[in-house]
């Protein structure tokens, strides 16, 4: 089993550094909205302000760059190969396979995460030579990148549960859009959720949207976020990530029922 | 979910206001009003727009540009203007009607918005053959997904307004890709009318025209058909 995974994860990398400029574009495409965008309209909106809510310009900026890194690693996979693999019957052979879908989908996954793994810690170094962030590599750093591993798992989860809804969807790009929306505003990706009003605030942290983005990036940026709750929020992204499962399993279950793949 | 989207850009920038009085020059209301311009501007390229860029990419990676090229028809107009989204058609109605809630504001008149609606659809043309030029590098590249994802970044510039971008990239991209032009310009001349800028978002217009179709011709000779 192992050898086959591991073999899934090497094809799977060559399919996806097959367009090698399409990987670029996808890097430069956030890079340009950081720089361009985010820096910029920061620095007018601190103009007259010295500080904002707790807020420096160089705290903004770096919650912002941080915000772009974490998206770049975790919430990078999306599910339109798996929604096209179940819409024209290219699932078909991996119910004769002794390999599911599921699985290689975890592998595509995998490789997918190796490849922006990579891209992240360049832009990082980058950044940090050309004096834009401070890199502080403590032990609450390296339990933000951990945390950040979960995070993506998670995504995938969503992503993959999206994609699977092609057995009754023609059309799943609405269902990942809409997710990317809702998770965007809600997750702290925009504004810091100190910016939200705190009746949102207190609803928002009962769902798994704050530790998508906003809880990551307190632990990577160093900020006071002691041990034992970086456990309690890993401890929520996972029982979120086993009911994903759970319900991934059941909708699967149900959708390969109705399934017909014809003269395959 | 474009009302989520339309919601959640209008809840944003009203979290942003609760704690600052003014960005840049614009106040709480300039901004906001701003801002729906961008939403109804972004609901008329979706619903007339957007998906043909998609299927641009689909048309020359499967080498099926060729049974468009033959027709008898203006290409740009067979290629950008053959597919529509009807289930957007909803959020222009939502998007017309932010632009006149929060015009309130600004003491806009009939004519105020007759004549921003005027300015709506000729900073919409610019971004369309803005958009067009960007396309053309899918003519060079094999795969083309990533130039629709940089075409749909370069979109999110022209979002925002001009006045929080330093001086090198508001020159960029006001005369030399002149993106910021397409909701900045309506939106300036509505506050507060600019004959100048009224020139710049109507030459910027033509030139883009000019230079899309000229590129489209250029590009086009690189096309490799699947079939004929």
């Amino acid at each position: 089993m192992t050898k086959k995974f591991i073999q899934t994860i090497k094809t799977c990398f060559t399919n996806l550094m097959a367009y090698r400029l399409n990987l670029l574009l996808l890097v430069i495409g956030p890079a340009l909205v950081f720089f361009l965008i985010k820096v910029q309209l920061w620095s007018s909106i601190f103009t007259h302000h010295s500080m904002i809510n707790g807020y420096t310009l160089s705290m903004m900026i770096e919650y912002q760059f941080w915000v772009f890194l974490l998206g770049l690693l975790t919430q990078g996979f999306n599910s339109i190969h798996i929604a096209d693999d179940i819409r024209l019957g290219r699932i078909t052979q991996f119910l004769l396979y002794p390999f599911s879908f599921f699985h290689y989908n975890i592998a595509y996954f995998l490789a997918f995460f190796f490849i922006q793994f990579i891209i992240c810690m360049l832009t990082m170094i980058m950044m940090c030579n050309a004096g834009l962030i401070d890199l502080i590599f403590s032990i609450q750093f390296l339990i933000g990148v951990a945390f950040a591993l979960l995070v993506a798992w998670f995504w995938f989860q969503i992503q993959y549960l999206i994609g699977i809804l092609a057995f009754w969807l023609e059309e799943t790009w609405v269902m990942r859009v809409l997710v990317g929306l809702v998770a965007q505003f809600f997750s702290g990706s925009i504004l810091p959720l100190e910016f939200y009003p705190q009746w949102l605030t207190k609803l928002l942290w009962l769902s798994p949207f704050p530790y998508i983005t906003y809880f990551p990036v307190k632990l990577i940026s160093a900020s006071d976020i002691a041990f034992n709750q970086a456990l309690q929020g890993a401890g929520i992204l996972i029982i979120w990530s086993l009911l994903l499962y759970l319900l991934t399993h059941l909708i699967w279950r149900k959708g390969i029922r109705l399934y017909t793949a014809a003269g395959m | 979910m474009d009302v989520l989207f339309y919601l959640s850009t209008l809840f944003t920038v009203d979290f942003l206001f609760h704690y600052v009085e003014e960005i840049g020059i614009w106040n709480r209301d300039q901004f906001l009003f701003f801002t729906a311009v961008v939403l109804l501007i972004d609901s008329i390229h979706m619903t007339f727009i957007s998906e043909n860029f998609w299927q641009l990419s689909h048309y020359i990676r499967l080498g099926q540009l060729d049974f468009i090229l033959l027709r008898p028809v203006n290409f740009l107009f067979s290629i950008f203007f053959r597919y529509i989204r009807p289930a957007s058609l909803v959020s222009i109605i939502l998007g017309l009607s932010l632009v006149v809630y929060f015009s309130k504001p600004l003491n806009l008149n009939v004519m105020g918005l007759l004549s921003l609606m005027i300015l709506v659809f000729i900073g919409l043309f610019l971004l369309i053959f803005l958009e067009i030029i960007l396309s053309m590098l899918m003519f060079f590249t094999k795969e083309t997904k990533g130039i629709n994802f940089l075409r749909l970044q370069f979109q999110q510039v022209s979002r925002w307004p001009d006045f929080i971008y330093h001086s090198v990239f508001k020159r960029f991209f006001t005369f030399m890709f002149p993106i910021l032009l397409v909701t900045n310009a309506p939106v300036k001349m509505m506050i507060s009318f600019d004959f100048l800028l009224l020139f710049k978002l109507l030459l910027a217009t033509i030139v883009a025209m000019y230079v899309s179709w000229y590129l489209f011709l250029f590009s086009v000779r690189f096309y490799e058909s699947a079939s004929s």
